[in-house]
């Protein structure tokens, strides 16, 4: 009888301390994941806020070279520039896509990239004085004005935007000099 | 009366104790080791979910600060668009904050450099256009010897591609090439963009042992040498002393 109880428990507590320790290890292995796994997700979800960010800064500064600098200025002449050219009085139009390169410098840029942007717009210019190189004044409108692009962040986070413009102006010419007057940029729409 | 049967069965019972006290031990030990390795991954699991708390709190703070375009600027950077053959440089304010980092637009003047930059990159895309034969304003392709940007402003003068070149650039750039002279000049090795950066010289006047940049229109860099010559606003030079190549020009900075 002794022998046998004696029999009996010998190794015993090896088994069960392993069966307890897969148990637990398994069970921390699980918390351990879905820890892991909270994290991940709040590290995907700041990639992405951040590629938004930069698709939204990017506007921004398009925004301001469109309505007040140099891309409007250039898009606008573009179009003049069409009417002088033609030699006709009025001129229908719909123009690119032009593909654009984008870049950014700076301290903390340098995962911030820009891609497929793009611009397309239909323009209607009318002669009001003159025409072909003697050209003295005229009216110049474009419509539907979609620049659109994606932005990337760490070249793998993206978010596509559209934005779509249109514009009415003036243009007094006088010996080649463009003088713009009454004119207005709208921003219509953002997508 | 101790027999010998009882002594064997103490023998095997003292040794089973023993047996069982290391079974016992190593089983406490291998319980330890685990117990530590399960309370160090449940601690880094604690550690982990507390990270992404805060970093989903602060994101959302950060969002904020930067949807209502209150963080504070850490730094100026610049967006180069590239347009049309056109290079417009837009400055920006830089605002870095843990997570987010975003930018605006800097509304202030472009620096000298900048537009330095900026109407050397357009004389030179415009140029490639004219060689294209589809620079507005111009009849057919440029094949001549060279362009030259005195008074390219006038419709009336030169022949015709200067004010061309002249009439694509913004209105800011026709500014920065008025205060210049400027001339595309055919060389043994190609076309370049001769100027003098920090004076216009009229069609009436010239000067020599001037200083002259040599811009490339390929690599985007500048060579000086001061036996550079203007003959009635058209820039040349002697084609010795040059500089090694710049990315800038010290004039502009």
């Amino acid at each position: 009888m002794i022998k046998k109880a004696i029999k009996n428990r010998k190794g015993i507590s090896i088994p069960i301390v392993m069966a307890v320790a897969v148990i637990l290890l398994v069970i921390g292995a699980v918390i351990m994941s879905v820890a892991s796994g909270n994290l991940g997700t709040s590290n995907q979800e700041k990639n992405t806020k951040q590629a938004y960010f930069v698709a939204k800064s990017s506007i921004d500064v398009i925004d301001r070279s469109i309505r007040n600098g140099d891309m409007g200025e250039h898009i606008k002449n573009m179009v003049l520039t069409d009417l002088i050219n033609s030699g006709n009085t009025a001129v229908n139009k719909n123009w690119g896509p032009f593909t654009l390169q984008v870049s950014f410098s700076g301290k903390g840029l340098g995962n911030f990239s820009a891609e497929d942007m793009q611009i397309t717009f239909k323009s209607s210019s009318q002669a009001t004085s003159g025409s072909g190189s003697n050209l003295q004044s005229a009216t110049v409108t474009i419509n539907e004005m979609k620049v659109s692009f994606k932005s990337l962040y760490n070249d793998r986070e993206s978010y596509r935007v559209t934005v779509t413009y249109s514009y009415t102006g003036y243009a007094n010419i006088q010996n080649g000099s463009r003088t713009w007057g009454t004119e207005t940029w709208t921003l219509v729409d953002i997508k | 009366m101790d027999t010998g049967r009882h002594k064997i069965i103490k023998r095997i019972s003292g040794n089973k104790k023993g047996e069982i006290l290391i079974e016992s031990i190593v089983s406490f030990i291998i319980f330890i080791i685990v117990l530590i390795g399960v309370t160090a991954f449940v601690l880094s699991s604690v550690n982990m979910n507390k990270e992404a708390d805060i970093s989903n709190r602060d994101l959302e703070n950060e969002i904020k600060a930067a949807e209502n375009d209150t963080a504070p600027v850490t730094g100026t950077g610049t967006m180069t668009i590239v347009f049309d053959g056109n290079t417009f440089y837009e400055n920006i304010n830089i605002k870095k904050q843990t997570a987010i980092t975003y930018f605006s637009p800097k509304n202030d003047e472009k620096t000298t450099h900048q537009l330095g930059e900026e109407t050397m990159a357009s004389i030179a895309q415009k140029f490639a256009k004219a060689r294209a034969g589809s620079l507005p304003q111009t009849d057919g392709a440029f094949t001549g010897e060279r362009i030259d940007g005195v008074d390219s402003s006038d419709p009336n003068a030169g022949d015709g591609f200067a004010f061309a070149v002249y009439t694509a650039l913004t209105t800011e750039q026709k500014s920065f090439a008025d205060l210049i002279s400027w001339s595309i000049v055919n060389t043994e090795n190609g076309y370049y963009i001769f100027f003098v950066a920090d004076r216009h010289y009229t069609s009436l006047e010239g000067a020599t042992g001037v200083k002259v940049y040599k811009y490339d229109m390929k690599s985007t860099k500048y060579q000086y040498t001061g036996a550079g010559s203007v003959d009635a606003g058209r820039v040349s030079s002697s084609g010795s002393g040059w500089s090694s190549w710049n990315t800038t020009v010290s004039e502009w900075q």
